[in-house]
């Protein structure tokens, strides 16, 4: 062990209370950080499934044969502003009837596959060209009606649906951030009062070290690696607890929301998201912990001169 | 340069042997070195046995020579003594100044300020006399 690691290390041992009471700041502000990403990150996921899911129906008429499908299949295609086009048969749409009326049998028994019509589902590149789209696509002659699907919450179309989801995401961006700032700012206090008490504290130390012959940077290396080490112990408290409630969480999370990808399913892509959130907050617990503790120093050695 | 303070400058809450270990680090000297200088000048300021001891637990006497280890422990050819017997009795600062001697014999030049008559006397070495700031004697 260094030197200065070893300086560090007994002057948190000799404050105990101090070191707890900065961890714990910035262990909450981490934990919320934590929790704040994987909703920004929930809010985007199920964004970009409504956007992504087939917005565009178009209803078949009972005439169209097997090759005019596929024409118009092809030709949907190829349209530069259409993408994801996916054929459902009278029997397909049948048995989605049937998965959505699951709970009431009686309804599935009631109706044939006759009475679906087979249809021709995509979505569009950007929703602002969904209605050029559909007027286009009306005038095909095997095309009895076009229509948008996802009709959640009453809005009268996905692009309210895909609206509404935006401001809910924006809400939660924006909230989250400035929630996050205002602690992270109170975790920077927090480590700037604690390092000036330090200081202080230390203040007979640093004169005999100067005495000595101890450049700046000796001196402020233990303090500054102090800091570091309550940023890096905060960051992964946090990180901890916040990666333990959704481990905990995430079978209910993930049965509630059914399709939509809210976190991810899979174990590998799950621990991924939640290393990269803790690469970044590494990062930003180190950056806050160098600035506090290098101001609290420089501070402190201006007013001893 | 090596420098000896009157009131003694050793860091209160670091053992005798980390006193001595911090001028090292200051000095930027290979840490693999740190063990066996320090041992070298304890053994030689007589406190080989209370390294591990902390300031409170030494006599004025011993602070001393802590401050004195450290100052020696780089090796450096002058030693700058600031009155380093001023807060210590005769006898002990007879002990002090012994060491000096025996440093100074190693080939090590020792510039030391001090009030005190006596030392002067019983040191016998070059002196220059100081008065308000200024050489009255050499």
């Amino acid at each position: 062990m260094s030197i200065h690691t070893k300086t560090a290390v007994d002057s948190i041992k000799r404050s105990p209370f101090q070191a707890i009471s900065a961890i714990f700041v910035l262990g909450l502000t981490f934990f919320v950080a934590t929790m704040v990403a994987i909703l920004v990150f929930a809010t985007d996921k199920t964004l970009t499934y409504f956007e992504t899911r087939p917005q565009i129906i178009s209803f078949l008429k009972d005439e169209a044969t097997p090759e005019l499908i596929s024409v118009l299949q092809n030709k949907l295609s190829s349209d530069a502003r259409i993408k994801n086009v996916k054929y459902v048969s009278k029997e397909e749409a049948l048995e989605i009837y049937k998965t959505a009326t699951s709970d009431n049998p009686l309804l599935a028994e009631l109706v044939s596959p006759s009475i679906f019509p087979a249809s021709l589902e995509f979505s569009v590149t950007d929703l602002k060209l969904a209605e050029e789209v559909i007027n286009d696509v009306k005038t095909e002659g095997i095309v009895a009606d076009v229509g948008f699907t996802a009709n959640i919450g009453g809005e009268k179309s996905l692009s309210d649906v895909v609206g509404r989801l935006k401001s809910i995401s924006n809400y939660v961006r924006v909230g989250g951030i400035v929630f996050v700032a205002i602690l992270a700012i109170s975790s920077f206090l927090v480590l700037l009062i604690i390092i000036s008490m330090r200081m202080t504290t230390r203040k007979g130390e640093i004169e005999i070290l100067s005495l000595i012959g101890a450049t700046p940077a000796f001196i402020r290396s233990p303090i500054v690696l102090e800091a570091i080490f309550y940023s890096l112990i905060g960051v992964l408290s946090g990180w901890t607890l916040a990666l333990i409630l959704w481990l905990y969480a995430s079978p209910s999370v993930i049965s509630y929301f059914g399709e939509i990808p809210v976190i991810p399913k899979d174990p590998i892509s799950f621990f991924l998201l939640f290393a990269v959130i803790l690469g970044v907050e590494l990062l930003a617990g180190v950056v806050i912990s160098l600035t506090g503790s290098l101001l609290a120093v420089s501070r402190s050695l201006k007013k001893a001169r | 340069m090596g420098i000896v303070f009157q009131d003694f400058k050793v860091l209160p809450e670091r053992t005798v042997s980390e006193n001595v270990e911090v001028a090292l680090a200051v000095s930027d000297v290979p840490s693999d070195e740190w063990d066996k200088r320090v041992n070298h000048v304890l053994k030689l300021v007589g406190l080989d046995k209370r390294a591990n001891l902390f300031p409170n637990q030494l006599s004025g006497g011993e602070l001393q020579r802590v401050s004195l280890a450290r100052a020696l422990v780089i090796n450096p050819k002058i030693i700058l003594a600031d009155e380093p017997t001023g807060n210590l009795d005769w006898k002990t600062a007879e002990g002090i100044m012994e060491l000096l001697e025996q440093i100074n014999k190693e080939g090590k030049t020792i510039i030391m300020a001090t009030h005190h008559e006596g030392i002067i006397k019983h040191a016998k070495h070059r002196t220059i006399k100081l008065d308000d700031g200024k050489i009255i004697k050499t």
